[in-house]
Protein backbone atom coordinates (compact mmCIF):
# COMPACT_ATOMS: atom_id res chain seq x y z
CA UNK A 1 0.00 0.00 0.00
CA UNK A 2 2.83 2.40 0.86
CA UNK A 3 4.54 1.51 -2.41
CA UNK A 4 1.39 2.30 -4.36
CA UNK A 5 1.12 5.68 -2.66
CA UNK A 6 4.66 6.54 -3.67
CA UNK A 7 3.97 5.48 -7.21
CA UNK A 8 0.84 7.60 -7.20
CA UNK A 9 2.73 10.72 -6.18
CA UNK A 10 5.42 10.07 -8.74
CA UNK A 11 2.81 9.86 -11.43
CA UNK A 12 0.98 12.92 -10.17
CA UNK A 13 4.14 15.00 -9.99
CA UNK A 14 4.90 14.17 -13.58
CA UNK A 15 1.40 15.03 -14.68
CA UNK A 16 1.79 18.39 -12.94
CA UNK A 17 5.16 19.20 -14.54
CA UNK A 18 5.42 22.78 -15.78
CA UNK A 19 4.31 22.54 -19.39
CA UNK A 20 3.24 26.16 -19.74
CA UNK A 21 5.29 29.32 -19.80
CA UNK A 22 4.28 32.90 -20.26
CA UNK A 23 5.49 36.34 -21.26
CA UNK A 24 3.83 39.65 -20.64
CA UNK A 25 3.04 42.18 -23.35
CA UNK A 26 2.05 45.71 -22.50
CA UNK A 27 1.59 49.00 -24.27
CA UNK A 28 0.65 52.52 -23.22
CA UNK A 29 -0.45 54.67 -26.15
CA UNK A 30 0.40 58.32 -25.54
CA UNK A 31 -1.91 61.28 -25.38
CA UNK A 32 -2.04 63.17 -28.68
CA UNK A 33 -3.38 66.66 -29.33
CA UNK A 34 -2.54 68.33 -32.63
CA UNK A 35 -4.46 70.96 -34.54
CA UNK A 36 -3.69 72.88 -37.67
CA UNK A 37 -5.25 74.76 -40.55
CA UNK A 38 -5.42 73.22 -44.02
CA UNK A 39 -4.30 73.67 -46.66
CA UNK A 40 -1.82 76.08 -45.08
CA UNK A 41 -1.38 79.01 -42.77
CA UNK A 42 -1.17 81.54 -45.56
CA UNK A 43 -2.86 84.75 -44.59
CA UNK A 44 -6.23 85.88 -45.86
CA UNK A 45 -7.14 89.37 -46.94
CA UNK A 46 -10.51 90.92 -46.23
CA UNK A 47 -11.65 94.22 -47.64
CA UNK A 48 -14.43 96.64 -47.17
CA UNK A 49 -15.17 97.87 -50.66
CA UNK A 50 -16.51 101.32 -51.09
CA UNK A 51 -19.95 101.48 -52.72
CA UNK A 52 -20.21 102.85 -56.24
CA UNK A 53 -23.22 104.92 -55.52
CA UNK A 54 -24.15 107.33 -52.80
CA UNK A 55 -26.33 105.83 -50.11
CA UNK A 56 -25.42 102.25 -50.99
CA UNK A 57 -24.07 99.87 -48.39
CA UNK A 58 -20.39 99.02 -48.53
CA UNK A 59 -19.56 95.45 -49.40
CA UNK A 60 -17.40 93.12 -47.36
CA UNK A 61 -15.61 89.88 -48.16
CA UNK A 62 -15.87 86.26 -47.13
CA UNK A 63 -13.44 83.37 -47.30
CA UNK A 64 -14.12 79.66 -46.84
CA UNK A 65 -10.89 78.12 -48.09
CA UNK A 66 -9.58 77.00 -44.71
CA UNK A 67 -10.24 73.73 -42.91
CA UNK A 68 -9.68 72.80 -39.32
CA UNK A 69 -7.78 69.50 -38.99
CA UNK A 70 -6.96 67.79 -35.73
CA UNK A 71 -5.86 64.55 -34.14
CA UNK A 72 -6.74 63.71 -30.57
CA UNK A 73 -6.06 60.70 -28.35
CA UNK A 74 -7.43 60.99 -24.85
CA UNK A 75 -7.62 59.07 -21.61
CA UNK A 76 -10.98 57.51 -20.73
CA UNK A 77 -13.49 60.15 -19.73
CA UNK A 78 -11.47 63.05 -21.08
CA UNK A 79 -12.84 65.40 -23.73
CA UNK A 80 -11.23 68.30 -25.48
CA UNK A 81 -12.21 71.52 -27.16
CA UNK A 82 -10.64 73.61 -29.86
CA UNK A 83 -10.66 77.26 -28.97
CA UNK A 84 -10.08 80.28 -31.16
CA UNK A 85 -9.00 83.82 -30.49
CA UNK A 86 -7.43 86.68 -32.37
CA UNK A 87 -4.18 88.37 -31.55
CA UNK A 88 -4.12 91.96 -32.66
CA UNK A 89 -6.66 94.70 -33.22
CA UNK A 90 -9.19 94.83 -36.01
CA UNK A 91 -9.87 98.12 -37.76
CA UNK A 92 -12.51 100.08 -35.98
CA UNK A 93 -16.09 99.54 -37.02
CA UNK A 94 -15.65 96.00 -38.35
CA UNK A 95 -15.85 92.54 -36.88
CA UNK A 96 -14.63 89.20 -38.09
CA UNK A 97 -17.16 86.40 -37.88
CA UNK A 98 -16.46 82.67 -38.04
CA UNK A 99 -18.95 80.08 -39.21
CA UNK A 100 -17.97 76.43 -38.71
CA UNK A 101 -19.44 73.68 -40.83
CA UNK A 102 -20.46 70.24 -39.72
CA UNK A 103 -17.73 67.64 -39.97
CA UNK A 104 -16.73 66.38 -43.39
CA UNK A 105 -13.96 64.03 -44.38
CA UNK A 106 -12.20 60.70 -44.08
CA UNK A 107 -11.56 60.71 -40.35
CA UNK A 108 -13.18 58.81 -37.52
CA UNK A 109 -13.81 58.89 -33.82
CA UNK A 110 -15.47 61.33 -31.49
CA UNK A 111 -15.09 64.39 -33.66
CA UNK A 112 -16.94 66.84 -31.46
CA UNK A 113 -19.68 69.35 -32.03
CA UNK A 114 -18.94 72.63 -33.79
CA UNK A 115 -20.12 76.02 -32.60
CA UNK A 116 -21.84 77.23 -35.72
CA UNK A 117 -21.17 80.95 -35.46
CA UNK A 118 -18.80 83.17 -33.51
CA UNK A 119 -17.67 86.75 -33.49
CA UNK A 120 -13.93 86.48 -33.06
CA UNK A 121 -12.27 88.42 -30.29
CA UNK A 122 -9.14 88.45 -28.23
CA UNK A 123 -10.96 86.26 -25.73
CA UNK A 124 -10.64 82.54 -26.36
CA UNK A 125 -13.89 80.88 -27.43
CA UNK A 126 -14.75 77.26 -28.14
CA UNK A 127 -15.17 76.48 -31.82
CA UNK A 128 -15.50 72.68 -31.44
CA UNK A 129 -16.55 70.97 -28.20
CA UNK A 130 -16.68 67.36 -27.06
CA UNK A 131 -13.70 66.01 -28.92
CA UNK A 132 -12.56 62.56 -27.84
CA UNK A 133 -10.27 60.12 -29.55
CA UNK A 134 -10.49 61.18 -33.18
CA UNK A 135 -8.72 62.22 -36.35
CA UNK A 136 -10.30 64.40 -39.00
CA UNK A 137 -8.33 63.38 -42.02
CA UNK A 138 -5.62 65.62 -43.41
CA UNK A 139 -5.97 68.57 -45.76
CA UNK A 140 -8.84 70.35 -47.38
CA UNK A 141 -12.24 68.72 -47.36
CA UNK A 142 -11.34 67.06 -44.07
CA UNK A 143 -12.46 68.35 -40.72
CA UNK A 144 -14.45 71.50 -40.22
CA UNK A 145 -14.71 74.09 -42.96
CA UNK A 146 -14.10 77.60 -41.64
CA UNK A 147 -15.91 80.52 -43.19
CA UNK A 148 -14.61 83.95 -42.21
CA UNK A 149 -16.74 86.98 -42.90
CA UNK A 150 -15.72 90.54 -42.35
CA UNK A 151 -18.79 92.53 -41.39
CA UNK A 152 -19.40 96.16 -40.66
CA UNK A 153 -20.35 96.39 -37.03
CA UNK A 154 -20.59 100.15 -36.78
CA UNK A 155 -20.55 102.50 -39.77
CA UNK A 156 -19.90 105.43 -37.50
CA UNK A 157 -16.54 103.99 -36.54
CA UNK A 158 -15.36 103.03 -40.03
CA UNK A 159 -12.06 104.56 -41.02
CA UNK A 160 -9.77 104.01 -43.95
CA UNK A 161 -7.18 101.85 -42.33
CA UNK A 162 -5.75 98.35 -42.31
CA UNK A 163 -4.45 95.99 -39.73
CA UNK A 164 -2.99 92.51 -39.49
CA UNK A 165 -4.22 90.06 -36.93
CA UNK A 166 -3.47 86.43 -36.16
CA UNK A 167 -6.16 83.84 -35.58
CA UNK A 168 -5.01 81.24 -33.09
CA UNK A 169 -6.56 77.79 -32.66
CA UNK A 170 -5.69 75.76 -29.57
CA UNK A 171 -6.79 72.26 -28.62
CA UNK A 172 -7.27 71.94 -24.87
CA UNK A 173 -8.47 69.41 -22.31
CA UNK A 174 -11.81 70.23 -20.75
CA UNK B 1 -9.92 1.29 -2.22
CA UNK B 2 -9.48 -0.95 -5.22
CA UNK B 3 -10.66 1.83 -7.55
CA UNK B 4 -8.33 4.29 -5.87
CA UNK B 5 -5.39 2.03 -6.54
CA UNK B 6 -6.42 1.59 -10.16
CA UNK B 7 -6.61 5.35 -10.63
CA UNK B 8 -3.22 5.81 -9.01
CA UNK B 9 -1.67 3.22 -11.26
CA UNK B 10 -3.22 4.77 -14.35
CA UNK B 11 -1.84 8.18 -13.52
CA UNK B 12 1.60 6.77 -13.01
CA UNK B 13 1.50 4.75 -16.21
CA UNK B 14 0.34 7.75 -18.23
CA UNK B 15 3.20 9.77 -16.79
CA UNK B 16 6.00 7.40 -17.59
CA UNK B 17 5.05 4.97 -20.29
CA UNK B 18 4.71 7.58 -23.01
CA UNK B 19 7.47 9.90 -21.80
CA UNK B 20 5.20 12.83 -22.56
CA UNK B 21 6.22 15.13 -19.77
CA UNK B 22 7.72 18.30 -21.23
CA UNK B 23 8.50 21.58 -19.65
CA UNK B 24 8.71 25.02 -21.21
CA UNK B 25 10.45 28.11 -19.94
CA UNK B 26 9.77 31.52 -21.48
CA UNK B 27 11.99 34.52 -20.84
CA UNK B 28 11.52 38.04 -22.11
CA UNK B 29 8.39 40.10 -21.73
CA UNK B 30 7.71 43.10 -23.93
CA UNK B 31 6.79 46.59 -22.89
CA UNK B 32 5.97 48.03 -26.29
CA UNK B 33 6.76 51.63 -27.12
CA UNK B 34 4.72 53.61 -29.60
CA UNK B 35 7.60 54.89 -31.68
CA UNK B 36 5.58 56.24 -34.56
CA UNK B 37 4.62 59.84 -33.90
CA UNK B 38 1.83 61.70 -35.56
CA UNK B 39 3.36 64.80 -37.05
CA UNK B 40 0.41 66.12 -39.01
CA UNK B 41 -2.96 67.06 -37.57
CA UNK B 42 -5.77 64.97 -38.99
CA UNK B 43 -3.77 61.78 -39.30
CA UNK B 44 -4.00 58.54 -37.39
CA UNK B 45 -1.22 56.15 -36.51
CA UNK B 46 0.14 54.18 -39.41
CA UNK B 47 1.98 50.90 -39.24
CA UNK B 48 2.39 48.43 -36.45
CA UNK B 49 4.48 48.23 -33.31
CA UNK B 50 7.00 45.43 -33.60
CA UNK B 51 9.23 43.91 -30.95
CA UNK B 52 12.78 42.70 -31.29
CA UNK B 53 13.06 39.51 -33.30
CA UNK B 54 14.09 37.62 -30.16
CA UNK B 55 11.83 39.39 -27.70
CA UNK B 56 10.97 36.12 -25.99
CA UNK B 57 13.08 32.99 -25.88
CA UNK B 58 11.53 29.59 -25.35
CA UNK B 59 13.32 26.61 -23.82
CA UNK B 60 11.71 23.19 -24.01
CA UNK B 61 12.92 20.10 -22.22
CA UNK B 62 11.74 16.54 -22.09
CA UNK B 63 12.61 13.28 -20.52
CA UNK B 64 13.44 11.76 -23.85
CA UNK B 65 13.47 12.77 -27.49
CA UNK B 66 9.78 12.72 -28.14
CA UNK B 67 8.35 15.27 -30.50
CA UNK B 68 6.51 18.21 -29.02
CA UNK B 69 3.89 20.73 -30.02
CA UNK B 70 3.66 24.28 -28.73
CA UNK B 71 0.37 26.12 -28.59
CA UNK B 72 -0.03 29.82 -27.95
CA UNK B 73 -2.81 31.96 -26.56
CA UNK B 74 -3.24 35.22 -24.73
CA UNK B 75 -4.93 36.01 -21.48
CA UNK B 76 -5.86 39.66 -21.17
CA UNK B 77 -5.39 41.59 -17.98
CA UNK B 78 -6.63 44.81 -19.54
CA UNK B 79 -6.64 45.01 -23.30
CA UNK B 80 -8.54 46.83 -26.03
CA UNK B 81 -10.40 44.62 -28.44
CA UNK B 82 -9.46 46.80 -31.42
CA UNK B 83 -5.79 46.19 -30.78
CA UNK B 84 -4.43 42.80 -31.77
CA UNK B 85 -1.30 40.93 -30.77
CA UNK B 86 0.56 38.74 -33.22
CA UNK B 87 3.49 36.39 -32.74
CA UNK B 88 5.90 34.47 -34.91
CA UNK B 89 8.91 32.24 -34.50
CA UNK B 90 12.04 33.82 -35.96
CA UNK B 91 14.51 31.00 -35.40
CA UNK B 92 14.99 27.42 -34.27
CA UNK B 93 17.09 27.80 -31.15
CA UNK B 94 19.65 25.09 -30.43
CA UNK B 95 19.27 21.43 -29.62
CA UNK B 96 16.12 20.85 -31.62
CA UNK B 97 15.25 19.24 -34.88
CA UNK B 98 12.36 19.08 -37.32
CA UNK B 99 10.94 22.34 -36.02
CA UNK B 100 8.14 23.61 -38.20
CA UNK B 101 5.34 26.14 -38.12
CA UNK B 102 5.07 29.56 -36.58
CA UNK B 103 7.23 31.45 -39.04
CA UNK B 104 4.33 33.60 -40.17
CA UNK B 105 2.58 35.92 -37.75
CA UNK B 106 -0.54 34.52 -36.17
CA UNK B 107 -3.07 36.61 -34.33
CA UNK B 108 -3.28 35.60 -30.70
CA UNK B 109 -6.67 34.91 -29.20
CA UNK B 110 -7.95 33.68 -25.86
CA UNK B 111 -8.01 30.05 -26.91
CA UNK B 112 -4.92 27.98 -27.62
CA UNK B 113 -3.78 27.68 -31.21
CA UNK B 114 -1.07 25.54 -32.73
CA UNK B 115 2.12 27.57 -32.94
CA UNK B 116 4.94 25.21 -33.89
CA UNK B 117 6.20 21.69 -33.39
CA UNK B 118 9.52 19.91 -33.35
CA UNK B 119 11.61 17.32 -31.62
CA UNK B 120 14.57 17.24 -29.30
CA UNK B 121 17.80 16.38 -31.09
CA UNK B 122 20.14 15.55 -28.27
CA UNK B 123 19.52 12.32 -26.35
CA UNK B 124 22.16 13.23 -23.79
CA UNK B 125 20.67 16.63 -23.16
CA UNK B 126 17.04 16.40 -24.22
CA UNK B 127 16.13 20.04 -24.58
CA UNK B 128 15.96 22.79 -27.14
CA UNK B 129 16.84 26.26 -25.97
CA UNK B 130 16.44 29.80 -27.18
CA UNK B 131 13.68 29.53 -29.74
CA UNK B 132 13.22 33.23 -30.57
CA UNK B 133 9.77 34.81 -30.72
CA UNK B 134 8.81 38.18 -32.16
CA UNK B 135 5.60 40.05 -31.38
CA UNK B 136 3.65 42.68 -33.23
CA UNK B 137 0.83 44.93 -32.09
CA UNK B 138 -1.62 45.96 -34.79
CA UNK B 139 -4.64 48.19 -34.86
CA UNK B 140 -3.27 50.94 -32.67
CA UNK B 141 -5.30 54.09 -33.24
CA UNK B 142 -5.92 57.44 -31.62
CA UNK B 143 -9.43 56.12 -31.08
CA UNK B 144 -8.03 53.70 -28.51
CA UNK B 145 -8.31 55.30 -25.07
CA UNK B 146 -5.03 56.45 -23.60
CA UNK B 147 -4.15 54.08 -20.76
CA UNK B 148 -1.94 51.09 -20.05
CA UNK B 149 -2.90 47.78 -21.60
CA UNK B 150 -1.43 44.42 -20.68
CA UNK B 151 -1.88 40.83 -21.66
CA UNK B 152 -0.08 37.57 -20.99
CA UNK B 153 1.10 35.29 -23.77
CA UNK B 154 0.83 31.67 -22.69
CA UNK B 155 2.84 28.91 -24.32
CA UNK B 156 1.88 25.31 -23.69
CA UNK B 157 4.04 22.37 -24.73
CA UNK B 158 2.54 18.94 -25.23
CA UNK B 159 3.32 15.73 -26.99
CA UNK B 160 1.40 15.47 -30.23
Amino acid sequence: MRLLSILFFLGLSNCLAQNTGSAGVSISPPSVAIVNIAPNNTGLTFNVTAPTGAGVEATTSTNNTKWLNFTSAVAPGVTRSIRVQIIGTLPTGVSLNLATSTYLGSGAGTLGIPVSSLVLSTTSQAVVNGIGGAFTGDGTNNGYNLTYSLTIANYALLRSQSSTISIIYTIVDN
Amino acid sequence: MKYFLIICSSLWVSGYTYGQIKSVTVTGSWSASVTTTITEAGLNYTGNVTSASDQSLIDISAQNNDPYTVTIQKQDTDWNSNVTVWARRTGVGTGGTAISGGVDYIQLIASAQFFFSGAIAQPADPRVVGIPIQYEIRGLSVLVPVKSYSTTIIYTVTSP
